[in-house]
């Protein structure tokens, strides 16, 4: 990722899913979808600058998605990546 | 928190009340949860099996359609209970409001504006004891020899001609422009009559009488195109034209004469045996025709009766759209009595060439007869109905089921159950008035007196 990139391209959007629901309800962690090449660092600043609140950590997936036998060959899709960001203290963001 | 809805009546002109009607905060916000609950229940978003999606997360979503039909729902709720708390009788929808205006907030409550148009209050006179004359009708040997000639025409074979003559039919391209060079109507295949002798001159042309029809249409073959100018009628169903110059261009593709079938022919096709026969069946047919006629005297006088004997003062707004419901009450009224298609259209064309006075007479007479049927507990029953438009069907020759098509189609149904509600009415205030028979002359004599 290059530096000094815009937080709007490191953060692509808030995941709503039944899973990230509870998540956010049970345990205050908030899910995003990210640039595939963002670093921890890089979304924890964007995360801060977007929504002016403090990261106490994140934690990063990349997902594989399945591959798909089309008529011209096989379809690769791109790998995605999930972050899921741990607030400080009583930091909030509204999603809704 | 109170629930229930606070509501101002303000009269805003004769039979008019304008409604302030403020529906409480906790009804408010108890409606719009009530809404965004049922909907969450039942909305599948991606990511969320079905009812598992967030609450907040449907209300951002769907929120403001969901606030939309809250609001919707809520102002009906509200109106309908005004208008039974009230007491209010309304005619036609409201309007005037500022519903389009404002909006549900949570929190807050809903508060609108509605006029509406109420059934006007007065006094009715006594249905007791009327007087009433009754027309003592024959069907004699010319009037039965006057129908066959109908018959004759009717069955009769078209005679191309080349140049028009009283009495022959033109088809052709008609079109009507008003003032400002907008078209009323174009049709391809239109007919006008050229006007017999008997009409001095007058006839009608895309649903317009006009008086001088003749003079202006002037001598005319088949290529030929002429222009009607005329004024249009008041009460014309289309706004554009009341009251407008209309210029009516004719081009003629076609001249035809009816020659009149010979009765031996029209005896045959209708598979009878005799004249004599053919004869007796449309005695019949008639005598049913003038019950039918002397009942409808009688339901005249009764309406002049109660007309004379009531005063309203009419809402303004409705009077205007009742206006173009009575030209279909009329209709269906001709047609009840078995007026034939093409007379029919012209009568329709005079009647809209009547002055609006007509129109509030109608109107008058609507509320009147709802009244009437009001305090006299009539009811109209779907057998009646059925009876009704059975009875049209004989006259039109038609099946009854298409009559009951056509009555459908053309929203006339509603009419027909009027109707039958008024004549019903009237045929309750006839039982218990004072009826002197007369001959036909003489009823003729006193009901042009009478005006």
């Amino acid at each position: 990722m290059p530096a000094n990139v815009e937080a709007n391209y490191v953060i692509h959007r808030p995941l709503l899913s039944e899973k990230s629901t509870y998540a956010l309800n049970e345990q205050k962690r908030y899910t995003f979808v990210v640039d595939a090449r963002a670093t921890k660092t890089e979304i924890k600043a964007a995360i801060e600058k977007l929504y002016k609140v403090r990261v106490q950590d994140v934690n990063t997936i990349r997902e594989k998605h399945k591959s798909k036998q089309v008529k011209f060959g096989l379809m690769i899709p791109a790998e995605t990546k999930k972050a899921i960001i741990k607030l400080q203290g009583d930091d909030t963001i509204e999603l809704f | 928190m109170s629930t229930t809805n606070k509501v101002n009546v303000i009269d805003a002109g004769p039979n008019l009340k304008k409604l302030t009607i403020e529906v409480p905060a906790a009804v408010v916000e108890e409606k719009l949860k009530t809404s965004i609950d049922m909907l969450t229940s039942q909305v599948t978003l991606p990511g969320f099996r079905q009812g598992r999606a967030p609450r907040q997360y449907v209300e951002k979503k769907f929120g403001a359609n969901v606030r939309r039909d809250a609001k919707a729902e809520l102002a009906s709720k509200a109106f309908q209970d005004a208008v039974a708390d009230l007491k209010l009788k309304i005619v036609g929808d409201p309007s005037g409001g500022n519903l389009d205006k404002v909006d549900l907030q949570d929190g807050k409550p809903f508060s609108f504006e509605v006029e509406v148009e109420i059934l006007p209050e007065f006094e009715l006179p006594s249905l007791e004891g009327i007087e009433i004359k009754k027309p003592m009708l024959e069907v004699t040997e010319d009037v039965v020899n006057e129908e066959i000639k109908k018959i004759c025409i009717n069955e009769g074979a078209l005679e191309s001609r080349d140049a028009a003559e009283a009495g022959d039919y033109l088809t052709g391209h008609a079109k009507m422009v008003g003032p400002k060079g907008e078209t009323f109507y174009d049709l391809q295949g239109a007919v006008v009559q050229k006007p017999s002798k008997d009409k001095n001159g007058k006839g009608m042309i895309l649903g317009i009488m006009v008086e001088d029809f003749d003079k202006q249409m002037a001598k005319a073959g088949v290529g030929d195109e002429f222009t009607i100018k005329a004024k249009g009628p008041e009460q014309h169903e289309v706004e554009g034209i009341r009251n407008a110059d209309l210029t009516m261009t004719f081009k003629i593709d076609r001249i035809d004469r009816i020659i009149a079938a010979k009765i031996e022919d029209v005896v045959k096709a209708f598979g009878l045996e005799s004249e004599q026969q053919m004869k007796d069946a449309i005695k019949q047919r008639l005598g049913v025709n003038v019950q039918i006629q002397q009942q409808s005297a009688m339901h005249s006088q009764v309406a002049k009766y109660l007309a004379d004997t009531t005063k309203v003062d009419l809402p303004a707004r409705v009077t205007a759209q009742q206006a173009a419901r009575t030209l279909e009450r009329r209709r269906l009224e001709l047609m009840y009595r078995g007026i034939e298609p093409h007379k029919i259209e012209e009568h329709m064309a005079e009647l809209r060439a009547a002055s609006s006075v007509a129109a509030q007479r109608d109107l008058k007479m609507f509320f009147v007869m709802f009244r009437v049927a009001e305090q006299l507990n009539t009811q109209v029953t779907q057998q009646e109905v059925n009876q009704r438009i059975t009875q049209m069907a004989m006259q039109r020759n038609v099946r009854p089921d298409q009559m009951a098509q056509e009555l459908r189609r053309t929203n006339q149904v509603n009419a027909l159950v009027t109707q039958i509600r008024d004549h019903k009415s009237m045929d309750a205030i006839i039982a218990k008035a004072k009826i002197s028979e007369m001959k036909a002359e003489e009823f003729n004599e006193w009901a042009k007196k009478q005006g």
